[in-house]
Parts: C-alpha cells; sequence; structure tokens
C-alpha cells in the first residue's frame, strides 16, 4: 500500500476554485499587456481600464486544453521528468545574489565560476533532478547573467534546467542555446530540456513583461511555469485560505492568456504561499505556513489535474547550520507526501538570497532518506514464512542467514550520516556532520566534469553570447 | 595452478560456499601441497575480505559467508595439515565472559581468525575467569580473545586478568579484548595487550601480537 496524505479534502478543494473562479469574474485582475487583453476581450472576458474579468467558462475552457503530463529530457535526448504523474523532481539552484564559499565560509556574490562548480555539484547529486538559473552572476552584465549562467548549466551538467529569465528578449537567446545544446531545432522541439519561470506579481498583477515571457513559451510550446510568490498580511490577505485563493487566480489566468495563444502548449501551475515576518518583514521561506501553503498548492494542482510547480530544501538560516537543515527537511519531506511534482529552490537559503552548496548536497541525502521513510510495504506470505523465524531461533541470530545475505544491501545506508559507532575511524569521528557534508561538497565539486559538450555546440553557445555581449 | 588459485581465492570472496570444496580436491589431485592451498588460496583470499570490510565495499554479512566458504574448503585441508604437521599462525582461546550470551561478534571474530590461519579454541559464551585460566594452563594457547557486549560484564574482563596474573599464567599469553562497549583505553586500564574494534581489525592486532 502506498501511503496517502492530504491536507484539504475534496469539499474544500471544490470551495477554494470556486472563491478562485468568483475572484477572477468580479475582482479581476491587472492586465496591461495590449496582446493579451486582445485575447481575452476576443474570447469574452471583460475588459476595464487595466482590469480583465475573466468568466469561468473561460478558465474551464483552458483547463480542457491544457496537457495534464509533460516530458523533460535532458541535453542527451533522455526523458528526465514526466510531470503531472505523482512523482517528484527536485531541481536546485546554479546562481544567487549570493553565494556562501564552500572553501573558506565566506559570503560573497555569486560568480560565472560559481556557476560552474554547481552544475558540475548538481550533475553528481543523483537525487537532484534540474538546474534552476536564476541570473544572478555578479561579474557579467546584469542583463545577460542568466545567459552566462546557462551557458555554464549546458556545458557542465546534461540535467534539464529551469530558467528565470530577465526579459523576453534574453528568453530568445537562452531558448537558442539550448537548441544548439541539444543539437538542433528539431530536436529541441521534440526533447526539450528547458523550463521556463515566469511570475505574476502578487496581488493579482500581470507584468507586461511576465505576459511577453508567457506568449513566447506558448508560440513556442516551451514548457512555462507560471507562478506567484505571496505572503499573508503583506502581499496577500492574512488569512491561510484567501492566500490559496489569490495564489490561484493569479496562476490560472496566466494559464487562460497562455492557452488562448496556443491551446494545447505545456503549462506548468504553482504559486509560493508564504507569511510576512511582522518583526522583520522578510517573506519567509522556512515558515511551516510557507509549507502548508505550498503543499495545498499543490494538492490544487493535482485537483485540476494540471503540473505543479513546488518548494523545497529553503530555509530562512543564513548560514550552514542546524536550522538551515531542520528547515530543508521538514520542506522536502512536505513535498515527498504531496507528490509536489517539480520542486525547486533546493539549496536556496537566508529569505531566498543565499546560495549554500552544502545544503544542495544535504537535500540530495535528505531525498534519499525520504523515500525510505515512505516507501511501499509489503505485506505478503513471502514476507513472513515460518522458516525464516525458525533459523533465528536456532541460532540465535539472522546474521548468516541467506535472506540476511541476500536482502541485506535492501537497507539505506548513508554516506553523510555517522553510524560507525564511537570507536572507528577516529578521523571521521572528529568530524562535525557540517564539516563532512562540507568536505563531499568539495569533492564532488572538483570531480572531473564527465558531461561536456562537443566542441561545436559549445562554440555555438559562447558565440551566442558573444554576440549578446556586443549588442549591449 | 595460478589460475586455480585465483579461481579458489574468488570463490571465497564470493561466498560460493557449494563449489569450494571442488576448487580445494582439484588443486589437491593436481599435487599442490595443503599448505599452499591454505596459505595462497584461503587465507590470500581472506586477506582480501578484510581488506575490502576496513574499506567499506563490504559489510557484515559478506564477511561472514566468505569466513564460512573459507572454513568449508579448510575442512578438507586441516587432516591433512595436521597429518604434514604444518604450523598454524598461532593458538587463540576465545570466549564471551560471564553474564554474556552475545555471541555474534565474537564468533565474526573467530572465523576471520581462523580464516587468516589461526587455530581457535572457542570457550562459548557465559565464560567465567576459571575456565578462561584452565583452557590457558591446559593448552598452548598463544592468545586468549575476550568478548562482551554489555557494560555490566566488563569487570569480568578484568577479574580474568588479575586470575591469570594471580595463577602465574600472565606471561604465559598476550590477551586481546574487544566488543561493543570496549575502548583502546579500557584495554589499557585492565592490562590487557590490545583491543580491536572489529573481526577484520582483530586479525591483524593478533598477527602483530605474535610477532
Amino acid at each position: 500500500m502506498t501511503f496517502s496524505f492530504r491536507l484539504l479534502d475534496d469539499e474544500q478543494l471544490a470551495r477554494i476554485l470556486a472563491a478562485t473562479y468568483r475572484l477572477l469574474e468580479y475582482t479581476g485582475i491587472k492586465l496591461t499587456h495590449p496582446e493579451a487583453r486582445a485575447l481575452l476581450k476576443n474570447a469574452g472576458a471583460r475588459l476595464e481600464g487595466e482590469r480583465a474579468y475573466i468568466p469561468e467558462a473561460l478558465i474551464l475552457q483552458a483547463l480542457n486544453c491544457t496537457p495534464g503530463e509533460i516530458t523533460i529530457y535532458d541535453r542527451e535526448g533522455q526523458s528526465a521528468m514526466l510531470l503531472g504523474c505523482d512523482n517528484v523532481y527536485y531541481g536546485a539552484h546554479t546562481d544567487a545574489p549570493e553565494v556562501l564559499d564552500p572553501l573558506d565560509h565566506q559570503r560573497r556574490p555569486c560568480l560565472e565560476i560559481d556557476v560552474c562548480a554547481h552544475a558540475r555539484l548538481i550533475q553528481a547529486l543523483p537525487n537532484i533532478h534540474f538546474l534552476t538559473v536564476s541570473g544572478m552572476v555578479a561579474d557579467q552584465p546584469a542583463q545577460l547573467a542568466d545567459q552566462a549562467a546557462l551557458a555554464q548549466c549546458l556545458q557542465n551538467s546534461t540535467k534539464p534546467v529551469l530558467v528565470m529569465p530577465i526579459s523576453q528578449r534574453s528568453l530568445e537567446n537562452l531558448r537558442h542555446m539550448s537548441v544548439i545544446a541539444v543539437g538542433g531545432e528539431d530536436v529541441f522541439n521534440a526533447y526539450p530540456n528547458l523550463i521556463v519561470y515566469a511570475e505574476p506579481v502578487s496581488p493579482l498583477n500581470h507584468p507586461d513583461e511576465s505576459i511577453s515571457k508567457l506568449l513566447y513559451c506558448a508560440e513556442n510550446n516551451l514548457p512555462v511555469v507560471y507562478s506567484p510568490f505571496a505572503a499573508c498580511g503583506g502581499t496577500a490577505p492574512m488569512n491561510p485560505t484567501a492566500i490559496l485563493v489569490q495564489l490561484c487566480a493569479e496562476s490560472l489566468s496566466g494559464l487562460v492568456i497562455h492557452q488562448l495563444r496556443q491551446p494545447g502548449a505545456p503549462f506548468i501551475f504553482g504559486g509560493m504561499a508564504s507569511v510576512m515576518d511582522m518583526k522583520s518583514t522578510i517573506f519567509s521561506y522556512g515558515a511551516p505556513e510557507f509549507q502548508r501553503g505550498n503543499t495545498m498548492m499543490a494538492e490544487i494542482a493535482h485537483f485540476l489535474g494540471l503540473p505543479n510547480f513546488g518548494t523545497a530544501g529553503t530555509s530562512d538560516a543564513q548560514i550552514f547550520d542546524g536550522q538551515a537543515m531542520l528547515e530543508a527537511a521538514t520542506s522536502l519531506i512536505m513535498a515527498h507526501l504531496c507528490h509536489a511534482d517539480l520542486v525547486h529552490d533546493i539549496g536556496l537559503l537566508g529569505s531566498a538570497m543565499l546560495l549554500i552548496p552544502e545544503m544542495i548536497v544535504v537535500s540530495d541525502h535528505l531525498v534519499q532518506m525520504i523515500q525510505y521513510l515512505f516507501a511501499e510495504i509489503r505485506v505478503g506470505a513471502e514476507d513472513t514464512p515460518l522458516e525464516m523465524f525458525a533459523s533465528g531461533v536456532n541460532s540465535g541470530t539472522y546474521i548468516s542467514d541467506s535472506n540476511t545475505l541476500s536482502n541485506f544491501r535492501q537497507v539505506w545506508y548513508p554516506n553523510l550520516f555517522f553510524r560507525l559507532g564511537a570507536k572507528k575511524q577516529p578521523s571521521i569521528t572528529e568530524k562535525s556532520f557540517e564539516e563532512r557534508v562540507n568536505l563531499r561538497t568539495r569533492q564532488l565539486i572538483d570531480q572531473s566534469c564527465a558531461c561536456e559538450l562537443p566542441k561545436e555546440r559549445s562554440t555555438g553557445i559562447r558565440l551566442i553570447y558573444e554576440q549578446a555581449l556586443r549588442s549591449l | 595452478m595460478e589460475q586455480l588459485l585465483t579461481g579458489m581465492q574468488k570463490c571465497v570472496i564470493d561466498g560460493e560456499i557449494d563449489q569450494i570444496q571442488g576448487y580445494v580436491n582439484q588443486a589437491l589431485s593436481d599435487g599442490m601441497e595443503p599448505s599452499v592451498i591454505l596459505n595462497n588460496g584461503l587465507i590470500a583470499a581472506m586477506n582480501e575480505v578484510g581488506q575490502r570490510f576496513e574499506s567499506g565495499d563490504f559489510f557484515v554479512p559478506e564477511m561472514l559467508i566468505a569466513a564460512q566458504t573459507m572454513q568449508t574448503g579448510l575442512a578438507i585441508l586441516k587432516p591433512l595439515l595436521i597429518k604434514a604437521d604444518i604450523k598454524t599462525a598461532g593458538t587463540i582461546v576465545l570466549g564471551t565472559v560471564k553474564g554474556d550470551l552475545h555471541d555474534i561478534g565474537k564468533n565474526l571474530v573467530a572465523m576471520m581468525l581462523e580464516g587468516a590461519g589461526f587455530e581457535i579454541r572457542d570457550l562459548g559464551t557465559d565464560v567465567n575467569s576459571e575456565k578462561f585460566i584452565e583452557a590457558v594452563r591446559n593448552g598452548d594457547a598463544d592468545i586468549l580473545g575476550m568478548s562482551a557486549l554489555l557494560t555490566t560484564t566488563m569487570p569480568t574482563m578484568k577479574e580474568t586478568i588479575d586470575a591469570l596474573v594471580e595463577a602465574g599464567l600472565r606471561n604465559k599469553v598476550k590477551i586481546m579484548i574487544g566488543g561493543a562497549p570496549v575502548t583502546e583505553k579500557y584495554a589499557q586500564s585492565i592490562g590487557a595487550d590490545g583491543y580491536a574494534p572489529d573481526a577484520s581489525r582483530a586479525v591483524s592486532l593478533a598477527k602483530s601480537l605474535l610477532n
């Protein structure tokens, strides 16, 4: 039996959606993008000033034509993620405003060379399935930071990439880079290795730039995440249910525009439901409200039959410490339990300002542990034969049992957690968990990259970037 | 010949218990000396097993099945070795101390020591100091090995060593101890000659004590 877990029952989910449809029809959204407004108007939505009011029928129509499953491929054309199918895939950031350097533990701006290191690190971790480029590379021009980062990712990892493009113009180059990396336009269209992130701005506002990215993805059949971030008391009502309704309205109104532009184009629903900390004013990335909110958003996505954009492995901690690991651990458990689908932000701490590479390594380990925690349990006659117990009673131990020999490796053996007892390997026992993780992180980064691109593809990617630099 | 020994070693390392006798009999019928089969085949394989365990590649059940395979092969060789008066690496008296019925660790140590060519006299579990002394007095033990899992039974180790001193037998044997609560420091404090944290390292300890 597989473990099932729900925070919301079907009736509650239906009420949240009914409230969402009312909100979109009677309060509406802020939308100024001319093409999107025209699309909505032609489809029967009401426009007034900067507002657009979307009737329920348009939302249901969009839901009807949106694919419930999306396959994302790796750079080599192999299927890497099947979204919308009760799976969970974890993604870690390659860049952020700042990074905690694993070599000297200093906090400093993230550089292009760090992206290369992080891409290699993620490539080496089996439970981190995709890379996230947020476009924060301090030693490259800010307008091209996303392109500089993606170029590094494509050359140092085969895993799919979620990109947060700086602009729609930049997105065109990001797509072009990916096309070259996978070996051409046809290959890319059939086996996309890129997911684009765009966001409405809470409350209920769709900036022109976000809509431009969304429409570009629809036109090009590029998988797109359209997911807002809101915090109760700040950019959402101070109510744990109302925030869900608002986030749904924001993501679903994007879906309507997206599907009107290109019915059937791949779309990933989402919304990050946090709280504003009224002592510090931060939007928390570690709060239990945030983890609960994200879980409920995943449940709504499943109810709607849409792939979901989740968040986990994050923390408000500003250093690599116990708080960082505890907040990351509970969020990863929640993401697993609700089958959060495409889970991003692993390794991103300090309220999304700080990348801590060690936390990517810890999260990879935790994901493995969590998979064991909730693994399916088999209870069949073959699991409890009497002769199995007889051999134990006869010899006083099961250690030399053939059943032990054939099955003991099914037990999870951690490579970071310490289990060697008090006396063994003093060189290891004397190191703290943090020190061991740091050592492992540096070892993984130092591993030579075994996934380099063919030279002509690397050159092609570099040429796109150089061209972009010249045209600044 | 070399190929046969390599096959025999692989058989032990992989724990192919049903096939080891075939290898040993084949080697004997090819005219290989029992001591060569023992040292270059079975013991060499167990050395490799010990190294793999210490490096973390092998786990306890794999070490155990390898040791059982080795013993199955050794059973054929034993009478021949005795007949040829081949000396073992040494004789070790082993037991879990009085009040303690735990023997998984002690049995593992016994198997690994046997795998390294030692002669083992296993006194079993719940062994009091008198029995240990008697075994040392009446036998030709080179090493006395004591095991304890419980902190409450650890003091029996010291009692046994004190009793050996009193009986004038302490210089006759080296003493090694082990078990979950036992430490190097404890071994030193009670006057033992050595301590090993696991079965594989008990082998290197026994070898070093007799050198």
